[in-house]
């Protein structure tokens, strides 16, 4: 049993912050991406607002 | 109330105390980021000479924070690239042999005494000792143009330098560095950047382009390494760690931001600066008996 918590602990140390940061990366990476897409969107509805 | 299995230091008592612990994050991610490594050379000493956090307990929880900071960094650095997984691999195995050594060879230490003072005295000595070799291997550097150590090694089988075509350094020798720079980091729960980037750069003769995906590989397995030699003993604090990666995981973002700004106005230059601070935190508490 206090081998199996152990184990238990070490699966959890090695997890939990792997898992934490690289849930953070992608939630960063999806706002960075998100923002790009509005930009792009903003500027090609310029595009079609100005006469040329 | 934090059950002990996640908190067995029993320091993080107060919401005050997690909050302390996120802002050190902050801060050492913002550190880490700014200079580009991960900063946990900085994150025991902080822990254990600002926070109060036991030097057992504080280099546990470095060491699985390192993990998260590791395999994030890693996964970024692959976005742009590949890893020499050969040479990072070989390199990996000896240091987290290393690691698994240095965890143990600190867990057996510290039961050594029922007085902690004797063991943080080891710890901290081990650590100015380490910092100030550190200091001054990267400002003495390769001035003299001669081929890199590992390079003049002429014993055991040779691989090719990365990036440095025409050049091989010494493969086992190469594998018992990493193993004794391994053992230093699971004996201080270091991230070991701030080993490995020297060792693969300076010793190996490996491009500076090439050396930090490497290096962040090597960390990675040897944080891990570290991580389950600590756990087992039962001197990781899960509560810490995560409070910990709550902060570094932002406060990196705003480091590598500021970095990509100021990069050319020389900041790399004031990285020596703060391996002196800690350096001189270390040595005002061993002075004053703390």
């Amino acid at each position: 049993m206090e081998l199996l918590g152990k184990l238990g602990l070490i699966v959890l140390c090695l997890s939990a912050p792997v898992a934490w940061g690289l849930s953070v990366e992608w939630a960063l990476h999806r706002v960075r991406t998100h923002r790009q897409k509005l930009r792009a969107r903003r500027a090609e509805a310029q595009a079609v607002e100005t006469p040329l | 109330m934090i059950p002990t299995w996640l908190e067995p230091s029993g320091v993080v008592d107060t919401p005050w105390m997690a909050l302390a612990l996120v802002a050190t994050g902050a801060g050492i991610g913002l550190v880490g980021g700014l200079f580009g490594v991960s900063g946990c050379f900085l994150l025991t000493p902080v822990l254990a000479e600002v926070l109060g956090i036991p030097y057992l307990y504080a280099i546990g929880s470095a060491s699985c924070h390192a993990v998260g900071v590791a395999a994030t960094s890693l996964r970024r650095h692959l976005r742009f690239g590949s890893v020499n997984y050969q040479l990072g691999l070989a390199l990996a195995t000896g240091a987290g042999l290393g690691a698994l050594l240095g965890g143990q060879i600190c867990s057996e230490l510290s039961q050594q005494w029922s007085d902690t003072r004797y063991f943080d005295m080891i710890v901290r000595i081990t650590m100015l000792v380490m910092y100030g070799l550190v200091a001054l291997f990267i400002a003495r550097g390769n001035a003299n143009g001669r081929d890199a150590v590992l390079q003049r090694i002429r014993y055991g089988f040779r691989w090719a330098v990365p990036g440095v075509p025409g050049k091989s350094f010494s493969v086992p020798a190469g594998i018992a560095v990493s193993f004794v720079c391994g053992t230093i980091v699971g004996f201080l729960g270091l991230g070991g950047g701030v080993l490995y980037l020297p060792l693969l750069v300076l010793a190996i003769g490996a491009t500076s382009h090439d050396a930090v995906r490497v290096s962040l590989l090597i960390v990675l397995c040897s944080a891990v390494a570290g991580t389950i030699s600590h756990a087992w003993a039962g001197h990781v604090s899960l509560a810490i760690s995560m409070l910990l990666i709550c902060g570094s995981s932002l406060g990196v973002q705003v480091g590598a931001a500021i970095c990509h700004r100021i990069r050319d106005r020389g900041v790399q230059k004031y990285f020596a600066l703060v391996v002196l601070l800690a350096i001189a935190l270390i040595a005002w508490n061993m002075i004053r008996g703390v």
